[in-house]
Parts: C-alpha cells; structure tokens; sequence
C-alpha cells in the first residue's frame, strides 16, 4: 500500500489567483503539478466566473485577471487540475489526502505550494447572528456568481477596499443600499506616498468610489455598525461615529431601518493547512492575524513548503498573483527544474513590483485593519462562538481561571471545537483573550489543527482512490 | 417571480421550483439552494441547538455551517455549496437535524 502512492513534483493547494499563477509558470519551466481547488471552477474568490448555467454578460475581471485565467485555461493540458476537491489532511512522509466528489485520495508531494486564500473575518457583535446578517465576501459572491441581493434596504458595515467594491457590485446591478459604514478615515499624506507607482491599484478604488458618489449613496466615515435587531431576522442596524481606536462614541448613536447587513472588516488569512504542517506562524494584524512566517521566495520555515497569496498574509488579487508566481520559480529550484540563477533571474523583476505593491497594501492595512474597539462591541448575551453558542460572559467566566494557552482554553469552553473548526470563533477569541491578559495575540499561540482540515463525510473515507 | 434577483447582472436560463418546508420556491440553473432561498427572501434556514435561535447563510463560502438544512431527508447540507436542483425537498433544521428521516 505504502509504496504504490504516487508522488508529485509539484502539488498546489488552491486555483485563485496565487495558485493559478504558480500553476502556470510550473508548467512553464516543466513540470506538470497536481492543482487542488474546493471550487468547482477556477479563479477563487476574486475571479471565479458565474457557474455555466448563469454565464455573464461579459467578461469583466480587468485585465491582469483575465490574462491569468486565459494562461491558466491554456495551461490545462499540462496540469492535473482537480476542481470540487477538499483537503482532508497531510500527514507523515509527505502524504497528502483529499475528498473529491464521495472518494478520498492519496499522493504525496516533493514541494507544496499552498494558496488557499483568506476569509472574511467575522466580527462578534449584538444580533450578528440574525438571518440577513452576512459577510461582504458572501453578498459580493452572491452578486457576482449569482446575480441575487442579500436583502432589499442593505447595510455595508466594516473597512477597506472590499466593501467598496461590494457597493459598487451592488449599486451598478440596481441594488439598494442604504448606506456604507466605513470604520476608518483616510490618512491623507500616507496615501500620497503609496499611489507611488501604484496607480493602476488607486485608480480601481477610485472607480468604485466614483460610482458610489454618482448614485449618492452615504458613506459614513468614522462609524461602525455597533448593533443589529430584529425578532426572527434583521429589522435595524445601529452605527455609531468611533474614536481612533473604533471605540463608539456616546450619544452618536443612530438607528436605520434595513433587513439586510453585510460585515467586511477585512479578511483572515486561511492558515489550517500551513498550520496543520507546523509550519512557522506570527501574528500579525494588519495581515489579518496569524501568518505563516516566509522568506522572500515565499518558502515557510518547513523545507519544501512555500506560501503564497492572501493565505500568506493578506495583500490583494495583484500580490497574490506575483507570489503565486515567485512561489512556482522557488519550487523548480528545489525541485532542479531551474538553477538556483535562472530561478533569481526570473523572480527578481517581480520582486521588485511586488514590492511596490505591498508599499500600497501596508498603507490599506495601516488604515484599515481592525482597532481594539471592534473586539469590545460584544455584550454579555452576544453569541461568540456560533457553533457552540457561547456567549461573551461564557468565556469572560472561562477566562478567569484558564491557563494563558489558547489550546487549553479551547478545550475548557469548546469554543473551537464546533463545524466551523475554530473559523468563525477564533480570530475575535484570541484578540479578547490576549486583551484580557494584557499580552500579545501572539503569546497565546495557535489553535492547533487536524484531519480533517475541513468537516467531510465519513462515507468518502471507505472509497479510497489514489491522487 | 425574481424576488431579490438583480435584472441584468447574470444570464440565467429555464426556471424550476423546489420546495422549502412545503412552500415553492422558484430557481435557475447555476443557483445554490442558499441563493434561490435568499432570493425567495427566506432568510432563516435552521434554529440553532441549544438556544433554539433563528439561523441562515452568514459566510456564504461553506466555512460557518449557518446554512444547514435537510435535503430530501439528509441532515446538514450546506445550502450555500449546493446547487438547487428541480423538485428537491428542501427543508429548515433544527440543530443537527434528524439522521434517520430518510425511510
């Protein structure tokens, strides 16, 4: 059994933009990875089509997006491209499983280029759990993909460049919003300094701006939304203006009738299987929280594993794609297809674009990225973690006593512990616990992570295929 | 019957209807259950275990399991990765759902 498994050069984790483009220029240099992808289509969250049934009306990705997923169609020959295909797990002697439709599948890798993209970070607050309440990435999925509104009177609440876009999406199909809730405030001159040479970035965001504008829809700047309530589903949504650390402030309050809300206070990079493979993690807010640590050619601290695209930290669809990239020349060095040279040769112009890139996306996290005050919108009766149903006093109670390591409390409350593994829970648990103990996120260390890295059926596991 | 549905921003096909707790629901090829449901302006899909809460789609990526129903008699799909299919029987959960419905 042991030795019939197969083993591939090259196998990539995820067909968004980073791991389209690492599959790309892998087959550029001569290899014929194996690419796996939840979706069944590829382009990930950013440029996945409508499914065939619901074709668009154009194509309207930009260019970048639709050139890589031209490349990525044009490679299709050369690659082992696996659409609707779930991680179950990696395990010793680098050995990887998957579930495809109801079978599992087992192979190994020589290298491992995992692009498994980020979330939409979930954010704790009174009535967040209400039906109408969704996150950005959800109501811009169900536009873009689907052509349908999360509700009639919408609500954008959180920060940043997604929820720009969102509105845009949404305004241009004749949606209503009521109105969009930005919790930061532009820094002027930081801004000047990081359209330096990043126009064609800038120039995206002023587009949605602009639209935004011409259909005069409300943006307040400076607010978050700090409740929402309804009997059975959204009914109101309260915002508040907020200090510089999002804190709200009194007597700003202001109630809007709406039955839908969406949440986009940024993303959290998708780390279980870099996690799962011990790779080396640090914390890292303004990248969405834990981050697997890389040097410049995207390699983690474990040999032959390389990270690229917002799983690593997120920075945009144009980073991700130049990571993808450097990731695929990192990989043919090890793997002897290119020579240590000819792999820096390659990857150097890019390197230096990427640089530019993330001199713009640090001055959006510096901006955007959460403040302390978005951890403390929670009450008492505030669900926290959804699967388990516990609530904020549940785990201030649980905090009292626990040992300072985020394992341990996990196992005390169970919050972790539920369907979503930890997804929805545990970026606002660590924030809130660390907060409790005045130390750093990062002291409290990582949710650990195990097979399976997503919830599959059990019957997949008795139909085993090799991959 | 479009409910929720933007006019012009997708090419959808022939319609069909499924069921929702009895009820039809109108849908297109291509939509998952999550959608066709949220477009029908059926927001709450299952009520939660313990404290019995009204619950629907939230990350709409298959990441959260807010949007757990029953279809036709299996517990614990999630609406937002299935696609809906004509004459499914679509129906809200409590909980976990029943395991042995199907008969």
């Amino acid at each position: 059994m042991e030795e019939k498994l197969k083993t591939h050069e090259l196998v990539i984790v995820g067909a968004g933009p980073a791991g389209m483009a690492a599959a790309v220029e892998a087959v550029r240099v001569g290899l014929s990875p194996l690419v796996l992808d939840e979706n069944p289509q590829p382009g990930g969250r950013l440029l996945a089509a409508p499914p065939p049934a619901l074709s668009p009306p154009k194509a309207r990705f930009g260019a970048p997006g639709d050139r890589l997923l031209q490349e990525f169609r044009q490679s299709r020959g050369q690659l082992d491209y696996q659409p609707s295909s779930t991680i179950l797990g990696f395990f010793d002697d680098n050995e990887i499983a998957y579930v495809q439709g109801d079978r599992l599948h087992q192979g190994r890798y020589r290298a491992l280029i995992v692009a498994a993209g980020a979330y939409d970070r979930p954010v704790p607050l009174p009535g967040w759990t209400l039906p109408g309440v969704v996150t950005a990435g959800a109501a811009l999925n169900f536009i873009k993909q689907q052509g349908v509104f999360p509700g009639k009177n919408i609500l954008l609440a959180g920060s940043g460049p997604l929820q720009l876009a969102l509105a845009y999406r949404i305004a241009e199909s004749s949606g209503r919003i009521t109105g969009i809730a930005e919790a930061s405030r532009v820094d002027g001159p930081g801004l000047v300094q990081a359209i330096r040479g990043n126009f064609d970035l800038m120039s995206q965001g002023l587009k949605y701006l602009l639209g935004i504008k011409r259909r005069r829809i409300p943006i307040w700047s400076g607010h978050v939304l700090t409740r929402v309530d309804g009997s059975r589903k959204v009914e109101s949504a309260t915002i508040a203006k907020v200090d510089s650390e999002w804190r709200p402030v009194a007597g700003t309050q202001r109630t809007i009738a709406v039955d839908a809300v969406c949440l986009g206070y940024g993303l959290v990079p998708s780390t279980e299987i870099t996690r799962l493979l011990e790779c080396q993690h640090e914390y890292d807010l303004r990248l969405g929280g834990w981050v697997p640590v890389r040097n410049p050619a995207m390699g983690t601290s474990r040999e032959g594993v390389f990270a690229a695209g917002d799983c690593a930290g997120v920075s945009g669809g144009a980073a991700a794609i130049l990571e993808g990239r450097i990731s695929a020349f990192s990989a043919a060095a090890l793997l002897g297809n290119l020579t240590p040279a000819e792999a820096d040769e390659r990857r150097g112009n890019m390197m230096r674009r990427l640089r530019s890139i993330k001199r713009f996306s640090a001055y959006v996290q510096n901006v955007c990225s959460p403040r302390s005050g978005l951890f403390a919108l929670p009450d008492d009766e505030t669900i926290v973690c959804r699967c388990e149903e516990l609530t904020l006093k549940d785990i201030r109670a649980a905090l009292v006593n626990s040992p300072p390591d985020i394992n341990d409390f996990k196992r005390a409350t169970r919050t972790g512990m539920g369907r979503c593994q930890g997804r929805m829970c545990g970026p606002f648990i660590q924030e809130v616990m660390a907060a409790a103990r005045r130390i750093s996120p990062g002291e409290l260390g990582t949710l650990h992570v195990r097979p399976p890295v997503k919830p599959i059926q059990l019957g997949s596991l008795i139909k085993l295929d090799e991959c | 019957m479009n409910g929720l549905r933007a006019k012009h921003a997708v090419n959808r096909g022939q319609g069909f209807e499924f069921t929702f707790d009895g009820e039809p629901v109108p849908a297109y090829a291509g939509e998952t259950i999550a959608t066709a449901l949220v477009a029908a302006e059926k927001m709450t899909l299952n009520t939660s275990e313990k404290r019995l809460h009204p619950r629907g789609v939230f990350c709409g990526i298959g990441l959260c399991y807010g949007c757990l129903v029953t279809v036709d008699g299996t517990p614990n799909v999630r609406a937002c990765q299935t696609d809906a299919s004509p004459g499914i029987v679509v129906e809200s959960q409590q909980g976990n759902g029943r395991l042995w419905k199907k008969s």
